[in-house]
C-alpha cells in the first residue's frame, strides 16, 4: 500500500494554508475541550529558500546529494567555528560522582520514615538473579546460573553480578530494545523506508555498549542526519518526518519528560508553558527534511537520507488569524532569560545550539528525565510518573533522592553504567515486591513494585526457556532451524495481521512478537494489561505447543527421562522457567495433580503450559 | 452520589477496561465535574442504544480507489478513461461498470462524491479517515469503530467487540487494549489461536491447574494484584474460545445460495462474516481490500468485481434479515486518484475529490449528494470533509461526536472535533 512520496505524483502539501486546514491541525494540537474556539499552531520552515550566506567552515557540512559511507555522524560542535554570531557553548566538566549506595539508602529511609511502614524484606539471592538478569539483560537466568549465583559464598557476589551483567552484549542490546520502543511508541512517520529501527538499534547498541555518556547519545540523536538504511541515530527524527513541531514536542517529552507541545497551539492549561515557547522551541529544528537517495534498486528498498541545510526561518500562526503568521527566534523554554541568539543562525548550528541547551549540565530536567526512567524500570515505581510527564512544576516522590542521583549523575558526565551500578546496589533496589493490595504495598519504595515484562523480554525469556531458535541475541544464530522459525513467525503473522511492513532481515520474528505484545515504555505499569490475543498466542500456539511437549529432545524430554523423582523433577523444570524452586504449597498442588492425570509426560506438559501461561512468567519481580 | 454517577459512567462506557482509566477520570476535578450532568445523561441514552444492539461495518479499500472507476465515472471526457457508466436500480443513478452486483441495491445505497481533504499520503489519510484526526506523537486516537464499540456494544457480548477481516487496522488507541480490534487474516479460517491444540478438557483442567499454582505460589509473594488483572485476561480470553458465538467463524453452516451469492474471494467471504458477527452482536466490523493504489492502471475490474459482489450481498442480505436499520455500513478508502490519466496509464494519490457510500442506519439510500466537475479536478457542488462524514456516521448510529474520551495525560478528546452533519443523509 505504501509507496512513498514520488515526485510528479499529486501530494497533499504539508504546509497547510488558509482555514480550511485548520481543522486538521486543530485537532492534531488540541489539548483541551474548548480548543474548538482555539487557533492552532501552524509552523513553516522555510529552509533552503533563505538567503544563501556564505558557507564557513563546519557550519553545514552536509551536501544535499552528498553520500558518504559511514554516514549518520552528527557533525562535530566546535564553539568557534561556525558563524561567529552563535555563542559558545557551555564547556562540559566532570566531577566524578561521590554519592554511595549506602548514602542514597540513608536518604532514602529518611524519605520514608514518615510513611512508617515496614520496609521490604532484601530479596533472597534467588529472587535478586532474576530480577538483576531481566533488568540488564533482558534475559531470565539459566537454571544453571540461578544455581551457581546461590552457591557462591562470596559476599560482595550480587556487585559482581551486576558489574559482570553490564558488560555482556545483552545489556546493550536490551537497552537499545527500550529506547526503540520509547520512539517507536510516539511516531507518527509509519513508512518503514524512511524509520529503519533495526539500523538504530544497533547504533544505540554499540554507544551502550561503550558506556558513552548520555549527552553524547542525545545529541546524536538529535542532530545526526545521514541515511536511513545505516547504522545511525537518524530513525529519532524521521520517525517523526524530522518535522520541526513533533521535534519539540519528542525532544522535550524524551529528554527533558517534559510535555511543551501541550501548548503547541495555546497556552498550557495545567502548566505555564506559553504557546510562544513551545514555538521558539520548534524553531531549533527548522531547515530539516527526508530526501530520496538515488533510484530503488531493483527488488530493493527506496533509500531515503536526512538532510539539514540552509538558514531557516520558522515561523508560528497567528492565533487570531491562522492564514497569518510571524517569525520566531530560536530559545528554550527552561532558559527564559538567556540573552537572545543573533539571527540568521543555520539549521546546523540552530540544532547544535538545541542540544546544548538540551544536554547542559546546568539543566537539571536532562539529567533527572534519565534517572527518573531508569529508577522507573528498576524499582516498579518512578520518582515521577508517568516518566515522560515530569518538569518543574510536577511534584516528584523522595525528590531529595532524585535530585542527589541527578546532580552527581549529571556532574559525573552522564555515566549510564555507573547510574546502573549505584541504583541496583542499593538495599532500595534489593527489597523483595509487594502487591498494591496491601497498605504498605501503596507507599512507594518501601518496597519493589512488580512489573510486566517488556515485549522483548517475554520473546526472550520464552526462547530461552523452551530452547526456540527465534530471539537467539543477535541475528546470526536465529534461523538455523528455519522450518522452526517460519512455522511461529507464521503463527505471529497470523495473529498480528499485519497486511504490509512484514517482516524484514533475520528478525522478522522478533518484530512480528513486538506487534503482538509490545507496549509503550512510557506507560505507567498500571495501566499495561494484556490482550486477548497474546493470551491466544501463549495458550493455543502450535509451535509453542510442540516445544512443551515431552519429545526425547525437549526441555520437558529431558527433565523427565533424568529420573523417576518428581520432587527432582519439579525443581529443575521450576528453577528453568521461573528460575525458583515451587514452594510447599505448590509441590502438593503439583503432586495431587499428576497422581490424578495418571500419565506423567502429559501432567508434566501440563504444568509446563501453566507456568509459561502464568503471571510470574511475564513478570519482574 | 455525584461519585457514584462518574462510576456508572466509568463502567458502562470503558466496561473492559476498567478501574484504571476511570480511576483517572474522577481525579479531574473541576474539569470533570462540570460535565457530569451532561455525563450522566448521556449514559442513560447508552444503555438504551446497547439494547438496540446498533452496528457498523466499514469496507475499506486500502490504496485509494479511483471514484472514476467506482461511483463517480466520466465517460466522454479525456478524464474518464474507457470506464463506461451503467445503470442502476435507482433510475438517474448511474456509477462505473464492474459494479453490477451493487448496482442493484442502489436503492438502498447513497454516494457522496463530494469527498474533499487534504491528506495525500497513505499512512497519514489512513489514520485520518479511521480516527477524524492526523497522527500526532502524543495522542493515540482511537479507531473510529473503537469508539463506535465503546458507546454501543453490550458488555455481556463474549466475542471482542471491535473486529477487523483481511488484515490489521488502526487500533483502539486512548480507549485502551480491551477494544482493539481483533484481526481475522482469512475469512475463510479460524481467527488463529482460538483452537486449543489439546482438547476442551484438558485445556480446562491446565487453566484450574494454572489458576491453583497462582493461588498457593506467587499470590503470596506480591504478585496478588497482577494476578487478578491476569486471571480476568484469561477468563476473558477462555470464555471466547468456548463461547456459542464462535460459530459465527464458521462460514460452511451459511445457507449455500447466499455463501455463493457474497463471492468466493476473500472480500466477499469477509463481508459475509461481518453480517455474521454483527447478527450474533459484534459491534463493529472492518472488512478490508487491499491493492487500490493503482498508479499503473485502470483496468480494476479484478478487484471491482469482488467488493462489488460482496458490498452488494451485504446489503440485500442484511435487509433480509431485518438488520439493515440497526447496521451503518460504510464504503471508503484514504483518499481518491487523479483525474487525469498518467503516463503510466494509471491515477495517482488525490484527495481533493473523492467518493464513499454509506447505507443503513436510517441513511436515505438512492441518491447521490454532491458532485464533482466535468473533468473530476474540483468539487462542483456540496463539498464533504472527514469529519462532516464522521459527525454523520455518529448521527446514524446516535452517537454524541462532541463527547471527550480522556488520552493517557489526561487530555480530553471530542469523538469528532468539529463537522457539520451532512442532512441529506437522513429522510
Amino acid at each position: 500500500m505504501a509507496k512513498g512520496v514520488s515526485a510528479g505524483r499529486f501530494e497533499a502539501r504539508r504546509v497547510v494554508k488558509g482555514t480550511k486546514g485548520m481543522a486538521r491541525f486543530m485537532s492534531k494540537g488540541s489539548r483541551c475541550c474548548w480548543s474548538f474556539l482555539v487557533v492552532v499552531a501552524l509552523a513553516i520552515a522555510s529552509g533552503p529558500m533563505a538567503p544563501a550566506a556564505p558557507e564557513k567552515p563546519g557550519a553545514t557540512k552536509e551536501k544535499a546529494k552528498g553520500k558518504k559511507k559511514g554516514g549518520g555522524k552528527a557533525p562535530e560542535h566546535k564553539s568557534g567555528e561556525n558563524s561567529p554570531k552563535a555563542p559558545p557553548r557551555i564547556k562540559k566538566t566532570i566531577t566524578p560522582p561521590t554519592i554511595t549506595p549506602a548514602e542514597i539508602d540513608s536518604l532514602m529511609d529518611k524519605s520514608l520514615a514518615s510513611s512508617k511502614v515496614p520496609l521490604a524484606s532484601p530479596t533472597t539471592d534467588v529472587e535478586f538473579i532474576r530480577r538483576a538478569h531481566l533488568d540488564l539483560t533482558g534475559v531470565p537466568p539459566s537454571a544453571e546460573q540461578v544455581v551457581g549465583f546461590v552457591r557462591t559464598k562470596e559476599p560482595d557476589k550480587r556487585a559482581k553480578l551486576i558489574e559482570y551483567l553490564l558488560n555482556t552484549p545483552e545489556y546493550s542490546r536490551n537497552w537499545a530494545h527500550y529506547w526503540r520502543d520509547v520512539i517507536q511508541f510516539h511516531a507518527t512517520n509509519q513508512n518503514g523506508n524512511q524509520v529503519r529501527y533495526a539500523g538504530f538499534e544497533k547504533w544505540l547498541a554499540g554507544q551502550l555498549a561503550k558506556n558513552r555518556p548520555w549527552d553524547e547519545i542525545a545529541r546524536e540523536m538529535m542532530t545526526a542526519t545521514g541515511e536511513t538504511d545505516e547504522e545511525n541515530a537518524v530513525a529519532f527524527q524521521t520517525s517523526h518526518e524530522a518535522q520541526a513541531v513533533e521535534m519539540s514536542g519528542e525532544v522535550s517529552r524524551v529528554f527533558l519528560g517534559i510535555q511543551i507541545q501541550c501548548a503547541q497551539c495555546h497556552d498550557h492549561p495545567n502548566d505555564s508553558w506559553k504557546r510562544e515557547q513551545f514555538h521558539q522551541f520548534a524553531a531549533f529544528f527548522a531547515g530539516a527534511k527526508i530526501q530520496r537517495v538515488g533510484d530503488r534498486k531493483a527488488g530493493g528498498p527506496q533509500i531515503f537520507e536526512l538532510v539539514v541545510q540552509g538558514r531557516p526561518t520558522y515561523k508560528m500562526p497567528d492565533k487570531a488569524d491562522p492564514t497569518k503568521s510571524s517569525p520566531v527566534e530560536p530559545r528554550f523554554f527552561l532558559k527564559p532569560d538567556a540573552k537572545p541568539l543573533p539571527p540568521g543562525l543555520t539549521a546546523e548550528e540552530r540544532r547544535q545550539i538545541a542540544a546544548d541547551y538540551v544536554t547542559s549540565q546546568d539543566n537539571p530536567w536532562f539529567a533527572k528525565a534519565f534517572v527518573n526512567r531508569v529508577w522507573y524500570v528498576l524499582m516498579g515505581e518512578g520518582f515521577y510518573s508517568p516518566v515522560d510527564d515530569m518538569g518543574p512544576e510536577r511534584e516528584a516522590k523522595a525528590p531529595e533522592v532524585i535530585d542527589a542521583i541527578a546532580s552527581q549523575w549529571a556532574k559525573g558526565g552522564y555515566d549510564i553504567k555507573w547510574l546502573f551500578r549505584t541504583i541496583m546496589n542499593t538495599q532500595a533496589y534489593q527489597r523483595e515486591i509487594r502487591s498494591t493490595y496491601s497498605a504498605s504495598g501503596k507507599v512507594a519504595f518501601a518496597a519493589v513494585a512488580p512489573a510486566r515484562l517488556r515485549s522483548d523480554q517475554i520473546l526472550d525469556s520464552l526462547a530461552t526457556v523452551l530452547g526456540l531458535p527465534l530471539g537467539k541475541p543477535e541475528g546470526g544464530g536465529e534461523m538455523t532451524k528455519k522450518g522452526q522459525a517460519k512455522g511461529l513467525a507464521a503463527d505471529l503473522k497470523d495473529a498480528v495481521g499485519k497486511t504490509k511492513g512484514g517482516p524484514k532481515g533475520g528478525d522478522g520474528g522478533r518484530k512480528l512478537f513486538n506487534d503482538l505484545f509490545g507496549v509503550d515504555p512510557s506507560t505507567p505499569y498500571d495501566d499495561v494489561l494484556g490482550t486477548i490475543p497474546q493470551a491466544l498466542f501463549l495458550m493455543n500456539s502450535s509451535q509453542l505447543n510442540n516445544a512443551m511437549r515431552a519429545n526425547p529432545n525437549s526441555l520437558l524430554g529431558k527433565i523427565l527421562t533424568s529420573g523417576p523423582d518428581d520432587r527432582r523433577a519439579l525443581n529443575m523444570l521450576y528453577l528453568h522457567v521461573l528460575a525458583r524452586e515451587p514452594t510447599q504449597k505448590e509441590i502438593k498442588v503439583l503432586h495431587g495433580y499428576i497422581a490424578r492425570v495418571g500419565n506423567r509426560a502429559e501432567a508434566y506438559e501440563d504444568i509446563l503450559w501453566s507456568l509459561i501461561n502464568s503471571t510470574e512468567f511475564i513478570t519482574r519481580r | 452520589m455525584m461519585e457514584k454517577a462518574i462510576l456508572k459512567v466509568a463502567m458502562n462506557s470503558q466496561g473492559v477496561i476498567g478501574r484504571r482509566g476511570f480511576l483517572k477520570g474522577i481525579g479531574l476535578g473541576a474539569a470533570g465535574l462540570a460535565g457530569l450532568s451532561f455525563t450522566d445523561l448521556l449514559a442513560v441514552h447508552a444503555e438504551e442504544l446497547r439494547k438496540k444492539q446498533m452496528s457498523c461495518i466499514l469496507l475499506w479499500m486500502a490504496g485509494g480507489p479511483s471514484q472514476m472507476e467506482t461511483f463517480d465515472p466520466k465517460p466522454g471526457n479525456a478524464n474518464g478513461g474507457d470506464t463506461k457508466a451503467i445503470s442502476t436500480a435507482v433510475p438517474g443513478i448511474q456509477i462505473a461498470h464492474g459494479w453490477e452486483a451493487l448496482a442493484k441495491e442502489m436503492k438502498d445505497v447513497t454516494v457522496i462524491r463530494s469527498m474533499t481533504n487534504k491528506e495525500g499520503n497513505h499512512q497519514r489519510a489512513t489514520y485520518q479517515l479511521h480516527t477524524g484526526y492526523a497522527p500526532t506523537g502524543t495522542v493515540k486516537h482511537p479507531n473510529f469503530g473503537c469508539v463506535v464499540a465503546n458507546e454501543l456494544s453490550d458488555q455481556s457480548f463474549d466475542l471482542p467487540h471491535a473486529i477487523s477481516i483481511g488484515g490489521g487496522t488502526i487500533g483502539s488507541g486512548l480507549l485502551g487494549v480491551g477494544l482493539e480490534p481483533f484481526v481475522v487474516q482469512d475469512p475463510k479460517k479460524p481467527p488463529s489461536n482460538v483452537i486449543p491444540p489439546v482438547s476442551e478438557l484438558r485445556f480446562k483442567r491446565r487453566l484450574n491447574l494454572m489458576h491453583n499454582l497462582e493461588m498457593s505460589g506467587f499470590v503470596q509473594t506480591g504478585g496478588a494484584d497482577k494476578i487478578k488483572d491476569h486471571t480476568s485476561l484469561y477468563k476473558q480470553t477462555a470464555d471466547m474460545i468456548m463461547s456459542r458465538h464462535m460459530r459465527a467463524f464458521d462460514l460452511s453452516s451459511e445457507d449455500p445460495r447466499i455463501r455463493a451469492a457474497y463471492g468466493d474471494t476473500a472480500f466477499g467471504q469477509g463481508c459475509l462474516l461481518a453480517r455474521r458477527l454483527v447478527q450474533v452482536g459484534a459491534t463493529f466490523v472492518e472488512v478490508r481490500s487491499n491493492g487500490w493504489d493503482t498508479h499503473n492502471e485502470l483496468d480494476i475490474r479484478k478487484k471491482t468485481e469482488p467488493v462489488s459482489a460482496g458490498f452488494g450481498s451485504l446489503v440485500a442480505d442484511l435487509r433480509s434479515k431485518g438488520l439493515l436499520e440497526k447496521t451503518l455500513v460504510v464504503w471508503m478508502g484514504e483518499f481518491g486518484r487523479t483525474p487525469k490519466i498518467s503516463a503510466r496509464g494509471g491515477r495517482d494519490h488525490f484527495p481533493r475529490v473523492f467518493n464513499v457510500a454509506l447505507a443503513g442506519s436510517g441513511i436515505k439510500g438512492g441518491q447521490v449528494i454532491g458532485a464533482s466537475s466535468a473533468d473530476g479536478n474540483e468539487v462542483k457542488d456540496r463539498p464533504v470533509q472527514v469529519n462532516d462524514l464522521l459527525v454523520s456516521m455518529c448521527h446514524a448510529l446516535k452517537i454524541d461526536p462532541t463527547k471527550e474520551n480522556m488520552s493517557s495525560v489526561g487530555r480530553p478528546i471530542k469523538i469528532v472535533d468539529g463537522g457539520k452533519l451532512v442532512k441529506e443523509l437522513f429522510a
